[in-house]
């Protein structure tokens, strides 16, 4: 028999009705959903909204859940799916395609005022990652922002560790391509590659 | 945290990596919920367990529906079980009642066919 992890018995306390187990596991995993679905959606009430639908997820699958292993990476399942449903939807996804646009067609205009070195790195490195298609962004995001494994993501996400490893793969190559013509904008002499 | 900080702290080992790593966490830092967010939580499951206390009290009604409407489409010779006409926790006159009196007519009419 495969020993309870402490999240499982909290999953348990739950599945008897103790909604404190619950507050438990919120305190615990609420930064992690919230962070998650804010990096994939970049829009704090969506973030907000998957965060209450995926604890309110934790409660309705609560027989469902294996009470042997930690539930992060279910939450981060949940979460992913959430936000992906979110970003999908047409006219939210024309919107941040249009935000996407406004914000190049406004970085190549002279800006009036100087702006500092790094907030125009962390703008262009953001737009960069903001313009990958959603199944890429994820994998990044969950890589680089939650320090994900290649096969924690592949479980997350739900497709085989290969595919994990050449959408990063991908997706690293676009945003080298970003950085890369960032640094010639920004440091015209400077143009060395990355490894 | 700064760039710089963050690439001279070693948090990344490639300079590409750091820079992706460091966009991302600056892109949610301090960002957090609102504090009502777990109350918001909250409220939606007390109404989701309420809802599924209340579904679980209607079960033995529905159970029972069904088993009598089963009955009826069983045995057409019985449509009065199908929508009783006394109420479960009342006692029944028999000679006042007339769905029960319907099916003793209905009784009396089949038992020649059968014998």
């Amino acid at each position: 028999m495969t020993a309870r992890h402490a999240d499982g018995c909290l999953v348990v306390r739950l599945r008897e009705g103790d909604l404190d187990a619950l507050g438990e596991l919120y305190e615990q995993y609420h930064n992690l959903v919230f962070r998650t679905a804010l990096a994939i959606t970049r829009d704090e009430g969506a973030a907000e909204d998957i965060l209450q639908e995926a604890f309110l997820r934790v409660y309705t699958y609560a027989d469902k859940i294996d009470d042997t292993v930690p539930l992060g990476p279910w939450l981060y399942r949940v979460t992913v799916n959430l936000a992906y449903s979110w970003t999908n939807r047409l006219k939210r996804w024309w919107n941040s395609v249009q935000d996407t646009l406004d914000r190049l067609t406004l970085s190549v205009q002279p800006h009036p005022e100087a702006m500092a070195e790094e907030q125009e790195w962390r703008q262009a490195l953001q737009q960069a990652i903001d313009a990958l298609s959603p199944r890429h962004r994820v994998v990044i995001i969950l890589h680089y922002l939650e320090g994900l494994s290649l096969k924690e993501i592949s479980y997350v996400i739900d497709v085989p560790e290969g595919t994990v490893k050449s959408r990063l793969h991908y997706a690293r190559e676009s945003l080298r391509k970003s950085v890369l013509e960032q640094r010639r904008r920004v440091v015209p002499e400077v143009a060395y590659d990355f490894t | 945290m700064t760039l710089h900080r963050y690439i001279a702290e070693g948090q990344a080992t490639d300079e590409l990596d750091g820079l992706i790593q460091w966009a991302l966490h600056e892109s949610v830092e301090g960002a957090a919920p609102s504090t009502h967010a777990w109350e918001r939580v909250l409220q939606d499951v007390e109404r989701l367990a309420a809802l599924r206390r209340a579904r679980i009290r209607s079960i033995p009604d529905q159970v029972l529906g069904a088993a009598v409407a089963c009955l009826a489409r069983v045995d057409a010779f019985f449509p009065a079980l199908a929508a009783p006409s006394v109420p479960r926790d009342e006692c029944i006159t028999w000679g006042d009642d007339m769905g029960w009196m319907r099916i003793l007519d209905q009784h009396r009419q089949i038992m020649p066919l059968v014998c």
